[in-house]
């Protein structure tokens, strides 16, 4: 590595990279490694300290990268792979070159658009008129994607906003009558991870002039990405940030502790196999809570995977950057598993993977023979 | 000319591109708020650019196939009518008006046509006036 490169120093140490054993815990807890693809974060490693990272194999290793996280949660040195990578995408696109997206960059576009101050967007046309809102208040739910998501992948057949429909139905059980904003901007969490880091600082600040604008103090939110951005990427980019954000599994926990009667459950004779979100099962401990939550439908049967929890695989691509056979390697091996268990419904707790694997069930007829569902919705399937 | 508005045609190579040549023969005037990409068809150009061009700062878009009797690869303009209406939904979520973008087709030999289309709709954005999306701001 050339001395002078102070950018790439800097990276290096941020992301504790000088701390790597060369053990290898790594690459045997990759999803892509295990697909076949001759993958290793620590080879990656060790080449940018070595030649910086314009070597041919560090550049295909950064855009490859699924930052699901996994690698971190077993590295004993405490090397921040994922966050390494970030970086190096970050220095990518601030040299002028393209990343490599899936969709044609066109979820990354969308964010960029929502970062104009002055765009007006028409996103809450799903409220069905029975859900009851607020134009200002307190608490607010963030609905992140899914409207985008449901006319973007429509020949997926798929219907994310079911979820926020959901969520919103238990808030209201709850007594919470939340602001939904119809102007609300992405919270950047793919912007970020894709490494465009001047957008997703614009965007951050839009976004939070937003929500402030309507007297918010707490955010509460279903999607573990929202959920991860707010609670530790904002407050490193604003430093004013003093927005408290829940998610609402960590609600209804609170809830149903409390013996709050408003949300009994019903029976839901059902076999079930849970899918944890990379940002939920390595970041945030709230898998746990999730669990626990759906333990309490009476007659739910949940069958655990091997790859469930802390050993959770990723969905096969993070933050629209790249989608290809080891993505699909990933995602089928995920619904053999699934499938093997016997269960009839695969439950997911990120809209991604909720798309990720509904487009692989689509193409290899797994969809005959599995469901797909958010826990929200399950939960608001069992509500009395 | 600070806030002079955006056009972006994508103009198939076929017959938009023998009109958008012949423009320059017949001395037909070209609206100087138009830039213009040729690409191999209509169909060619899918949501994601389209999203592209408004990211960037187009406040219009305009897309040039061919008739759809005469599309050299069969199908290219109901591709393209195709991707438009699903960009459709993306701008209506966005709050972008729908007439900023429009698909229309042509003969080899009209090049006064597409002249007359592409004054048409300049005049038509600039009645919309600039898109409120902020354009290219470094980041790719």
């Amino acid at each position: 590595m050339p001395n002078s490169d102070k950018m790439l120093t800097a990276i290096i140490k941020e992301s504790g990279i000088y701390q790597c054993l060369d053990c290898g815990k790594c690459t045997a807890a990759c999803p892509i490694a295990e697909t076949g693809k001759a993958f290793s974060p620590r080879l990656a490693a060790s080449k940018v300290i070595e030649n910086g990272d314009n070597d041919p194999y560090v550049q295909e290793f950064i855009w490859a990268c699924l930052t699901c996280g996994r690698c971190d949660g077993r590295c004993p040195s405490g090397v921040k792979f994922s966050d390494f990578v970030r970086m190096l995408r970050g220095r990518w696109i601030d040299s002028g070159k393209s990343g490599i997206y899936s969709h044609g960059g066109a979820m990354l576009s969308l964010m960029r658009m929502m970062s104009s101050p002055g765009i007006r967007q028409n996103r809450v046309g799903f409220l069905p008129p029975e859900i009851k809102t607020q134009s200002r208040g307190k608490v607010l739910y963030f609905v992140g994607c899914l409207p985008y998501f449901d006319v973007f992948f429509k020949n997926l057949d798929l219907h994310t906003v079911q979820i926020a429909k959901d969520s919103l139905k238990i808030l209201n059980r709850c007594d919470i009558e939340p602001v939904v904003l119809d102007n609300e901007r992405c919270c950047g969490h793919d912007l970020f991870w894709a490494g465009d880091q001047k957008g997703f600082a614009r965007l951050a600040k839009e976004s939070y002039e937003e929500i402030k604008d309507h007297g918010v103090e707490e955010i509460i939110t279903s999607c573990p990405e929202c959920l991860y951005t707010f609670k530790e990427i904002f407050p490193k980019v604003l430093p004013n940030f003093d927005l408290r954000a829940t998610h609402i599994y960590e609600l209804i926990d609170k809830r149903l502790n409390s013996g709050n009667n408003s949300l009994n459950l019903k029976s839901l004779p059902l076999q079930v196999t849970f899918k944890d979100s990379c940002r939920l099962s390595h970041y945030r401990d709230v898998s746990q809570i999730l669990r626990k939550l759906l333990g309490q439908i009476p007659h739910l049967d949940i069958k655990e995977t091997p790859d469930s929890e802390i050993g959770n695989i990723c969905c096969g691509t993070s933050a629209w950057v790249g989608c290809g056979e080891h993505s699909k390697k990933i995602q089928i091996k995920r619904l053999k598993e699934t499938i093997a268990t016997g269960s009839q419904l695969l439950v997911t707790s990120c809209p991604k993977c909720m798309i990720h694997l509904q487009c692989t069930m689509n193409d290899f007829g797994y969809n005959e023979r599995l469901g797909i569902k958010d826990v929200v919705s399950l939960f608001a399937d069992a509500l009395e | 000319m600070k806030h002079k508005i955006k056009v972006l045609a994508f103009l198939c190579n076929w017959a938009p591109w023998s009109c958008y040549t012949g423009m320059g023969d017949l001395e037909v005037p070209i609206p100087g708020e138009v830039n213009v990409i040729r690409v191999m068809c209509a169909g060619r150009v899918n949501t994601a650019l389209l999203l592209k061009a408004f990211e960037k700062g187009a406040d219009g878009v305009l897309i040039a196939g061919c008739r759809i009797d005469n599309c050299q690869n069969g199908t290219g303009p109901e591709v393209a009518l195709k991707n438009i209406d699903h960009t459709y939904e993306i701008l209506n979520l966005l709050g972008l008006k729908k007439e900023r973008l429009q698909f229309k087709y042509y003969l080899a030999h009209e090049s006064e046509k597409l002249s007359s289309d592409l004054h048409e709709f300049v005049e038509r954005i600039a009645g919309l006036g600039k898109s409120p999306i902020v354009g290219d701001q470094g980041n790719a």
